[in-house]
């Protein structure tokens, strides 16, 4: 054994090891800590740098302009723009709660699958992986004038003429939900997973004692996830831009858009950067709010 | 208890049709003879398949997109494992900080993020380029493979690494060999989670196209909405089938749900 | 590690040595200036209750600690400085710690694969060991493929694979239902004695430790308890503590008393006990300590309540205040039944002494003599008292 052979004369260096990790044990973790300080040094220059410079160049209304608060002031003033923000919230606010009633349905139905469950989650949740851009374009021949939905309206005897449901409110909340839902969908099955028994009890004891268990146990419990589920989809129904660009048409448009026109047509990127940041702050605001209404609700229960 | 059963699958039923039906409806409508926005089509045709093959626009931007996927790709799986390592290995102090900022691109609004990119290679010079382009898709993309390496670092047991080094094993043959091999199958479902991101990117990315360079989503919004070009129809149904073909495989291979939960 | 040589190294250095090992850790597992030595070839197990620091000193031999002071030692080198792998050693965890995404045979090899040996050699080696361990069936499975008990074979032949100075053990049977440990055991122990490996084994087992070891140790609070060989540590305990490690023991407080050459015993009741063994610095009339083994305490039943008769049990009465005997190899007393539990092959007597004090005997489940309430006849051997001074 090679280990047997330790010449004395070599051995026992006398360097005390006193307190401390070891010298190889320090260098791997130098080596870890040096790629993630590259990381983090590449995403201070290309994430968080330039986002702080769009919240700098808001207080530059214009390219001419000094420094100041008149971008906000003038979206402030102006009866367009705050209708716009009354839109976007109203769209959003719709969005999320339709979001929320059918995620958590969905949700449910997964976790209280006792076969199959990974399938009916990667269904539900799996559209998030193909574009949206062609999930949208889906929904444009679904709700085009003489599409699948109007026929099957009229076939039903429902509708006599084919209804405007293309670049209406209505399609961007098709939208948003079907964008919004697989986020809704996962966070709520993560908190249900954790209180699995109680789902999979009130599963099998159906009925008024079923429901009961349902409202008593299982709801509040997943009370957690519905509340990140509906910040999350708060945030991602505040700020969409693709929707409303392709299926909900002009006069549908939400703050993002505004935003792209700004640049687009106006060449106002200070403007762009104030309903950029007023977005940021309404989101950063109700995500806030859901964070204080889960710690209460935590410590409620 | 028989009608609680029967309104639970009528509700997913539809559910699942509300969820599926968009993404379905794309493969008939693209074999729709005339425009694809009506149903039933008058015949069917495959013309759309040919012109697809001879169109050179929407060729281009497939090739363009491939390309930016797959750096952004490689570029943030890099970053995901060096700051999932480094934070969770290196004990880089402000973990909380440091996750967050990395989780900021999903966060924010997306316009937000897609003003900042303007602004910033804007002053570089670089709009119109495919490497602004890459780098805004690798900050938007890194947060997907940042948690899945998080979520295969947690699920790693310490005692394998230590089984390495006590029987002979370098920190870095140790890497290699017992570590490296337990993430991998984090970073391939965090690489394909960026691949596919970065393929669908459309508001940032709007922001940094040029004249010569139209990523592939843009190019479909402009077939859709401005051309009115039905080719785009044989796009998408080749588009859905890859992707329902890749999300299959890599729940086959990879168990990709896992990495799906939160 | 030569096979069949563990024997004939006796004169070489020691396999491991500790000198003034301390390392601060919170409160739990920390060591305390821990002195140690196992000799080349020796089955040494270290015992202790949980957060005793055995695992901590285990993960500072193999270098997954650093000592915050004190040196180790392998094979008389010292090794304190180097890290883990430059140490040549094998470690068998408790959770097997077996590579997944690797096959038996890759796992087995690992060890070689990093020392970057010929692969004609790994070959022979890798193939000699999974035999060893008779698995040679299974070296294309993985490990999730495999049972408890193959894994912790596999486990078994990776570290045995690197032929380490030595090898170590963290409580590696603990995840194993009760027959395989046993199964386990033994086949651990035969490979020690057919290889001659060095066998530091950590466990909070007893039994397994007694039936294992050539010499073995129990650690407190970070400090070094009792070294000895298994006999050494049940017959001999150095403290309290150890005699109830080892299958538990009466401890009574009372007054020592010295008879002649050795020392009696007495409790505030009154009786008295003669003590075959005496430990630490002791009073005549002093405080001590009296640990009685229950396994040794055998129960009659008594007769009219009172004191036996003479020539009844082994041990003669002599006269006591209390009724009950006292003599230099033993005594006699009186005792009532309080309750009785059947534990298969034994039973225990849970006893009130007529003095007031409380004494649990084990007896073989066919050498039983009352229910409770029955008034019993206790006799107790010398050789089952031992007297501890107050330091102790």
């Amino acid at each position: 054994m090679g280990a047997l052979a330790g010449d004395k004369s070599m051995a026992a260096p006398a360097r005390a090891s006193n307190r401390g990790e070891a010298r190889w044990r320090r260098r791997q973790r130098r080596v870890y800590a040096a790629a993630g300080l590259a990381s983090l040094a590449f995403f201070i220059a290309f994430f968080a740098w330039p986002v702080g410079a769009v919240l700098i160049n808001s207080f530059r209304p214009s390219p001419a302009g000094g420094f100041g608060l008149g971008g906000y002031a003038r979206f402030l003033t102006d009866p367009f723009y705050l209708q716009a923000t009354q839109r976007t919230l109203a769209i959003a606010a719709l969005s999320t709660a339709v979001t929320v009633v059918v995620g958590y349905g969905i949700a449910l139905f997964v976790a209280t699958r006792v076969r199959g469950r990974s399938v009916w989650l990667m269904m539900a949740v799996a559209p998030m992986l193909v574009s949206l851009v062609l999930r949208l374009y889906g929904w444009m021949i679904l709700l085009s004038e003489r599409g699948p939905v109007n026929r099957l309206l009229a076939a039903l005897g429902i509708i006599e003429q084919p209804l405007p449901l293309l670049f209406s409110r209505l399609a961007v909340v098709v939208g948003i939900v079907h964008y919004c839902l697989p986020f809704m969908v996962l966070t709520v099955y993560s908190a249900l997973r954790r209180i699995e028994p109680a789902v999979q009890e009130a599963a099998w004891t159906l009925g008024a004692n079923g429901w009961y268990a349902f409202r008593t146990i299982v709801l509040p419990l997943s009370m957690p996830g519905v509340i990140a589920g509906t910040s999350i989809t708060f945030a991602l129904s505040a700020s969409t831009f693709v929707v409303p660009l392709m299926i909900g048409g002009p006069r549908e448009r939400m703050l993002s858009n505004y935003v792209h026109l700004a640049v687009e047509r106006l060449g106002d990127w200070g403007f762009a950067a104030v309903i950029a940041v007023l977005m940021l702050a309404m989101v950063v605001l109700v995500l806030g709010l859901a964070n204080g209404l889960a710690r209460r609700w935590e410590a409620a229960q | 208890m028989k009608a609680g059963r029967l309104l639970t699958w009528a509700f997913a039923v539809l559910a699942y049709a509300f969820i599926l039906a968009p993404i379905v409806i794309i493969i008939p409508a693209s074999f729709a003879d005339g425009a694809a926005f009506v149903f039933p089509p008058r015949g069917l045709t495959t013309a759309w398949y040919v012109r697809l093959l001879r169109d050179p626009q929407l060729g281009g931007s497939l090739l363009v997109s491939l390309g930016i996927g797959l750096a952004a790709a490689a570029g943030a799986v890099v970053l995901g494992a060096a700051i999932g390592l480094g934070i969770e290995r290196g004990r880089i102090p402000g973990r909380a900080l440091w996750l967050n900022l990395f989780l900021g691109p999903l966060v924010l609004p997306l316009i937000l993020t897609g003003l900042a990119m303007l602004m910033f290679f804007s002053s570089l010079g670089w709009i119109g380029s495919t490497r602004a382009i890459i780098l805004a898709h690798i900050v938007l993309t890194a947060p997907y493979a940042v948690r899945t390496v998080l979520a295969s670092l947690a699920g790693l047991d310490p005692t394998l690494e230590e089984a390495a080094w006590v029987h002979g094993a370098s920190p870095w043959y140790a890497f290699k060999t017992a570590v490296f091999p337990q993430i991998r199958p984090g970073l391939v479902a965090g690489g394909l989670f960026a691949f596919l991101v970065s393929l669908d990117e459309y508001t940032v990315t709007v922001f940094l196209t040029g004249p010569g360079l139209v990523t592939l989503p843009i190019r479909i919004f402009q077939y859709i909405t401005l051309h009115v070009d039905p080719t785009v129809s044989a796009l998408a149904s080749v588009m859905v089938v890859v992707s329902a073909v890749l999300v299959i495989a890599a729940e086959r291979k990879l168990g990709l749900h896992r990495y799906l939960e939160l | 590690m030569t096979e069949g040589g563990a024997r004939s190294t006796a004169g070489r250095a020691p396999a491991i040595r500790l000198e003034h090992v301390t390392k601060h850790y919170g409160s739990v597992g920390a060591l305390r200036g821990l002195t140690l030595e196992v000799e080349q070839g020796e089955f040494f197990s270290l015992l202790g209750p949980s957060g005793c620091g055995k695992t901590t000193t285990l993960r500072v031999i193999a270098g997954l600690l650093e000592p915050d002071a004190g040196r180790v030692y392998l094979g008389g080198r010292d090794v304190t400085d180097l890290p883990p792998y430059r140490r040549n050693l094998g470690l068998v965890f408790q959770n097997y710690a077996l590579f997944p995404h690797m096959t038996v045979w890759d796992n087995v090899a690992y060890g070689l694969r990093a020392r970057r040996m010929p692969e004609a050699e790994i070959k022979a080696r890798v193939g000699k060991y999974l035999e060893l361990v008779g698995l040679s069936a299974m070296a294309r499975r993985r490990p999730r493929e495999l049972s408890g008990g193959q894994q912790q074979r596999v486990a078994l032949a990776r570290s045995l694979a690197v032929e380490p100075v030595v090898l170590l053990f963290d409580e590696p049977l603990s995840n194993l239902d009760a027959q395989l440990r046993e199964q386990m055991q033994v086949e651990i122990r035969q490979l020690q004695r057919e290889l001659g490996f060095t066998a530091f084994y950590v466990t909070h087992d007893q039994q397994e430790a007694l039936m294992l070891s050539d010499r073995l140790a129990v650690l407190r609070d970070g400090r070094l308890e009792q070294a000895g060989t298994p006999e050494e540590l049940y017959d001999a305990p150095a403290s309290p503590f150890i005699a109830g490690f080892f299958g538990g023991t009466n401890l009574l407080e009372g007054t020592a008393f010295r008879d002649g050459s050795g020392w009696r015993f007495k409790t505030p009741g009154g009786s008295v006990f003669a003590a075959g063994r005496a430990v630490g610095p002791l009073e005549d009339g002093g405080a001590g300590r009296l640990s009685v083994r229950p396994q040794r305490i055998k129960v009659l039943p008594a007769q009219d309540g009172h004191a036996p008769a003479a020539g009844e049990g082994p041990l003669p009465p002599a006269g006591s205040a209390m009724g009950a005997g006292a003599r230099r190899d033993g005594v006699v007393l009186a005792a009532v039944v309080e309750e009785r539990l059947y534990l298969g092959d034994q039973l225990e007597y849970r006893l009130r002494l007529a003095s007031g004090e409380r004494l649990t005997a084990r007896v073989p489940a066919d050498a039983g003599a009352g229910l409770p309430g029955d008034a019993v006849t206790v006799t107790v051997p010398a050789a089952a008292c031992t007297l501890f001074g107050p330091e102790v």
